[in-house]
């Protein structure tokens, strides 16, 4: 007698795969993205973070787990501002993770001694990514781009210590992001671009300059129409809070604060030494002119100005991009376009 | 990291080779084999790209293996305990530093479902001292060099290391009957491979046996890559060298759908069956992926489900039509057919696993299912 069993009673694994599709495409079958952030530089780390949302939001279904050894404030603070981060693991030193965690086998050699690890499939990613790999040059290459979002519970607190400074919330302004300390800058050119500055955005547009950065970095006496913001409470969360809300980021000298620009979605303009093209990524611009060029700088502020028209008051907070997903990862990426340089 | 505008942004072959770093963690023969393909495949779908191997030298046969693989430009072999970090490749993307690596495979992306999907399997290359001893070998044992062959395999408990596996071990009885069946039926010839202890066959003319010599995968391969098909009796790892060559696969009581990489391959799946004992129409279990590796011993068999092997009719009934459907193959030692190169230089990943072999249903084989 043949004897067949009721193909209705049997639970559907379709979805399990791997014959039905790619990782990344059914909410059973999360893509798995590991990363390795292992930079000890702010800009580092922030760059490897965004890159790794930033792959992890070319699916539309994922979970994203990364990794960083010992760091400071400012790095630590960064995956929280980053949802799309499903887990990060930390260590309490500088060590990193043996390859060897990777082996899903049952004769691995060498275990995670976290069951943690094994529950949450960290030993079977689909995607695996190495500081080499995430190349910032490749951000802005990303069809969905990574997004910074501030802990909703920290919000508050800024907003009122930014109105308590006196900020006027009824008009737009221009953060200018402050290197780090042991940065190596020219100071008073810094301080002489600042001042010039405030002739086209304060002067004729009656709007703020925000210094935003390193509260510990000493400049010189500033200049009117420009506040200070650096020593705001909440370290990092307030700077990018302030970012977020600027009309653009001027950034006169290179800093890490860029990316959080970019992380954003809020334009900036940058100064740079020569025309050499740029893969800087985000709504970004770039003029070629040194620290004392302060008739290129105002021009390049007042196309800046009229590039940024849609932001007349405080910038709305950015909103994710809910476009699909590619639900595929190119490997290894390339670069992104080029930053746009402004000319006169 | 600086945001200095140097460096050469692009990753093209014009520029330096992709750097792949393959993690071949795997103690298993089959795996590792199937690691191995799949990293040289992967690595020829640039135009110019370094593929490095990390792996555990825990195996006598690892070694063997990576000198098969023409893909390999460097090996990273750890005894014991050893291990590398993360942070040997902390280096930043636009540095001149060797440590810079664009991909890395792991294990759970170089899943054997996923052999299909890459454009160009890579071939392994045989060194001619092994070719030469199976030749050798061949002669020795009156094989007529005139006739085509297929390479027999099957598991036993007896593998040292790994032991007993009751959905997979089958006793020898079939296999001898199936090489009698290949020889006195289908007019061919048999070459088993395996290890030492597996039980030894009667003198079957027409019969060589390479699983008497110890360590002497390459031996083995040498007889694979000439061989019709490979016929495998029951899930093992040396099935996993067919692929390597190209050569089409028919695996018998097999536990999951995957394998083989050629259309011209068959794949036969012990019945499933379920707590009542009725089997699971084969077409039941391919639409709801019930034979994917996990859902069976992770879930189904704590539910009441189970395999029941199948019947030494079923495993002639596959054979036969794998020497229909390699019937373009009669000769004896057969040329290897090289493997194209692809010329890409970047992948879109992660790829889906396809199945471009036969699922040779149960239903077909063993229409009068009893309980």
């Amino acid at each position: 007698m043949t004897s067949i069993g009721d193909p209705d009673a049997i639970p559907d694994f379709a979805a399990f795969g791997p014959y039905t599709n790619p990782p990344g495409v059914s909410p059973s079958q999360a893509c798995m993205v590991f990363a390795h952030l292992l930079a000890e530089t702010f800009d580092g780390f922030l760059v490897q973070a965004l890159y790794a949302v930033a792959a992890r939001r070319c699916f539309d279904h994922a979970r994203l787990f990364v990794y960083h050894g010992k760091v400071d404030e400012r790095l630590a603070a960064v995956p929280s501002m980053l949802p799309d981060i499903t887990f990060t693991w930390r260590a309490n030193d500088r060590s990193s993770i043996p390859l060897d965690y990777f082996d899903s086998s049952n004769d691995a050699a060498l275990r995670a001694g976290s069951e943690r690890w094994y529950e949450q499939s960290c030993d079977k990613p689909d995607v695996m990514l190495l500081p080499s790999m995430m190349d910032w040059r490749h951000l802005g290459a990303f069809e969905r781009p990574p997004r910074l979002e501030l802990p909703r519970d920290r919000i508050s607190k800024i907003n009122k210590a930014v109105r308590e400074r006196g900020l006027a919330m009824n008009w737009w302004f221009c953060a200018v992001a402050v290197p780090d300390r042991d940065s190596v800058f020219d100071r008073e050119g810094f301080n002489a671009a600042l001042g010039a500055a405030t002739e086209t955005v304060s002067g004729r547009h009656g709007a703020a300059l925000v210094l935003v950065g390193d509260p510990s970095t000493q400049l010189a006496e500033l200049p009117a129409g420009v506040l200070d913001l650096r020593d705001l409470p909440e370290g990092v969360f307030a700077q990018s809070y302030v970012i977020s809300k600027a009309r653009f980021l001027l950034e006169l000298a290179p800093t890490a604060w860029l990316w959080i620009a970019f992380g954003m979605d809020v334009p900036w303009l940058r100064r740079a030494e020569s025309t050499e093209p740029s893969k800087l990524p985000g709504r970004g611009c770039l003029v070629a002119a040194s620290l004392g060029d302060f008739a290129r700088l105002n021009a390049a502020l007042r196309a800046m100005i009229a590039e940024t028209r849609e932001c007349p008051l405080w910038r709305p907070t950015a909103t994710i991009d809910q476009r699909p997903a590619p639900n595929r990862l190119e490997l290894p990426m390339r670069p992104g376009p080029d930053a746009r340089f402004l000319s006169f | 990291m600086a945001l200095a505008e140097s460096g050469n942004p692009e990753t093209s072959p014009e520029s330096r080779p992709i750097v792949i770093v393959a993690l071949m963690l795997a103690t298993t023969l089959g795996d590792f084999i199937e690691y191995n393909l799949f990293a040289a495949s992967f690595k020829r779908q640039f135009r110019k790209a370094r593929l490095i191997a990390y792996y555990r030298r825990d195996r006598s046969f690892k070694d063997a293996i990576l000198e098969m693989n023409p893909e390999i430009d460097e090996a990273w072999p750890q005894e014991d305990k050893e291990t590398i970090k993360a942070e040997a490749f902390n280096v930043a993307p636009d540095s001149a530093s060797d440590k810079g690596v664009d991909i890395v495979l792991t294990p759970s992306m170089m899943l054997r479902a996923r052999l299909p999907s890459l454009p160009s399997l890579a071939r392994f290359q045989v060194p001619s001292v092994a070719e030469d001893a199976f030749r050798a070998l061949h002669a020795e044992a009156g094989l007529d060099p005139n006739r085509w062959f297929c390479v027999l395999h099957y598991r036993e408990p007896s593998y040292e290391g790994r032991g007993a596996n009751l959905d997979r071990d089958i006793d020898p009885s079939d296999p001898i009957a199936m090489t009698r069946y290949v020889i006195e039926e289908l007019g061919g010839q048999v070459i088993r491979v395996g290890h030492p202890e597996m039980a030894a066959f009667p003198e079957i003319d027409g019969f060589l046996d390479l699983s008497r010599i110890p360590n002497a995968i390459q031996v083995q391969a040498a007889a694979v890559r000439s061989s019709r098909f490979f016929l495998e009796l029951s899930p093992s790892g040396p099935m996993a060298l067919a692929p390597c060559f190209g050569v089409p696969v028919a695996r018998c009581n097999a536990l999951i759908l995957a394998g083989p990489t050629t259309p011209d391959s068959i794949v036969l799946n012990q019945h499933l069956l379920d707590p009542d004992g009725n089997r699971v129409p084969i077409a039941t279990c391919v639409e709801k992926n019930l034979l994917n590796g996990s859902v069976m011993p992770s879930i189904l068999r704590d539910r009441g489900f189970r395999f029941r092997r199948n019947t030494l009719s079923e495993m002639k009934a596959v054979a036969a039509e794998m020497t229909r459907l390699t019937e373009y193959h009669k000769g004896p030692l057969a040329e290897e057919s090289p493997a194209r190169q692809a010329s890409v230089d970047r992948v879109d990943w992660p790829v889906a696993g396809v199945r471009r072999h036969r699922v040779f249903g149960y239903d077909t084989t063993s229409p009068g299912f009893e309980r």
